[in-house]
């Protein structure tokens, strides 16, 4: 009888967790939201509050590194509005090393934040009821129907439809280091009042665009299959 | 004799306009950069106002390039409030204001793109600008610089045939389709309401398409500028 009672409750949490993760339209946003979706309980099946805390969690590190790296892609258009003016206005050094710090700063903090959602995610058990979805999800369909860029959007569904979403988290890590990287090379030459080469105004900004589509694809996915629930 | 040297100082002036037209380093910037030297003046007379035909249609883009990436940098902003929505909530009066700048800033974009190409549609194209495009190794350089073949398909599809003017109206119309849907979201903040998301994930597509787009097509006309 209280095992019955014990398996009750269980299963009304379990009910209660899966309505929660599979109704918070609140998440699905830009970047990766949702992804949290695809982490479940502690591992050892004891559903309680905490499981839903730890899913809350890994949604805030993502929104969190979202809204920085929007910041950092925010400055990088505004340098390369400045360097695409510079034949009719002249630079302003001092301005865009303001701008450059800006960008390098948002970015590591974006980083910085994606680093503590790695940790995170790599010490939650994944979601099977979810991870079984993203498995069966009808990815070709989808990308025609809503005439997906296929080159970025295959590369996502490599990921998911492997179930590997912390390797998409880490996709995108890699991502933020290789913009870091270029936007210090731009700082390199404009603190020497120096133009920076193009090169890497073009690849940071070209980074910086694949990451927002391959972020947005992979919510566009969850979003979906909320949808679909 | 007279005939000689007028002809001698025309084949002198079209070849100082073709190294100044290939030699303008600071004009392949960002967005589209660098194709208004596919443009000559198409008068015959080879005289100096000859680049100054093609930096007018290069001053257009790089003003056209400015307001976009204003607008775009405003964008950015919108979706940073729409995407921390739930951590700060929405302030909508500062939200239409970024929304007002957004559309000031993409509306003269395409008033600038207009001009622009109703000067490209009236001015000839530079034929040897348009032979070296002709000529130029697209597949190799999608690998080399590890590009998006999709987008670079599309870009590849108007330079291989050398329709400059296409690119600009390809642009236009991200433009316009940027501008309608930013006033679709207008319309629904100024009741203090946020649209679906799915209007913000075709803008957010759009624009980044479109800044991918115009630095594929500066990268091309770099290229060329290096391998002349």
């Amino acid at each position: 009888m209280r095992k019955n009672k014990k398996q009750l409750i269980l299963k009304t949490l379990i009910l209660c967790m899966t309505i929660f993760l599979f109704s918070a339209e609140a998440f699905s946003v830009i970047l990766t939201n949702r992804g949290g979706d695809a982490y479940g309980d502690d591992g050892g099946g004891n559903l309680n509050c905490m499981d839903i805390k730890e899913n809350s969690i890994i949604e805030g590190y993502i929104e969190e590194g979202g809204g920085y790296f929007l910041n950092a892609l925010s400055n990088i258009i505004t340098i390369s509005n400045r360097i695409e003016m510079s034949n009719l206005q002249g630079i302003d050094y001092e301005e865009l090393k303001k701008i450059v710090d800006s960008a390098l700063n948002n970015i590591r903090n974006a980083k910085y934040t994606y680093y503590l959602l790695i940790q995170t995610a790599l010490y939650t058990p994944y979601d099977q009821e979810v991870i079984t979805k993203l498995k069966i999800f009808k990815y070709q369909a989808f990308m025609t129907k809503h005439s997906l860029n296929s080159v970025i959007f295959k590369e996502v569904e490599g990921y998911l439809m492997n179930g590997d979403i912390t390797g998409t988290f880490i996709r995108i890590y890699n991502s933020f280091i290789k913009i870091e990287i270029l936007l210090l090379s731009i700082k390199y030459e404009v603190v020497l009042n120096k133009m920076p080469s193009l090169p890497a105004i073009w690849e940071v900004n070209e980074e910086a665009s694949n990451t927002l589509y391959f972020g947005q694809y992979i919510t566009r996915v969850f979003y979906a299959l909320q949808k679909n629930k | 004799m007279k005939k000689n040297k007028k002809q001698l100082i025309f084949r002198v002036l079209i070849g100082s306009l073709i190294i100044i037209l290939l030699n303008l380093n600071g004009f392949a910037l960002i967005s589209n950069n660098g194709s208004g030297s596919g443009y000559d003046d198409g008068d015959g007379k080879g005289d100096v106002k000859d680049d100054g035909k093609s930096i007018t249609i290069e001053n257009y883009i790089i003003e056209g390039s400015g307001y976009y990436l204003n607008a775009n940098s405003y964008i950015q902003t919108i979706l940073k409030m729409v995407e921390l929505q739930y951590k700060q909530g929405i302030d909508f009066i500062e939200l239409n204001k970024v929304l007002d700048n957004a559309i000031f800033n993409i509306n003269n974009a395409i008033i600038t793109y207009d001009n622009l190409i109703k000067k490209a549609e009236n001015t000839p194209y530079n034929e040897y600008v348009i032979a070296l495009l002709k000529d130029f190794d697209y597949s190799n350089f999608l690998i080399e610089n590890g590009l998006n073949s999709v987008v670079f398909e599309e870009v590849e599809g108007y330079l291989q045939v050398g329709d400059i003017t296409g690119i600009y109206i390809s642009t236009y119309r991200k433009f316009t389709n940027i501008h309608e849907m930013l006033i679709f979201i207008k319309g629904e903040v100024s009741k203090d309401k946020l649209p679906g998301i799915s209007i913000f994930w075709r803008l957010n597509e759009t624009i980044a398409k479109s800044s991918i787009f115009g630095s594929y097509i500066a990268r091309v006309f770099y290229a060329l500028q290096k391998n002349k």
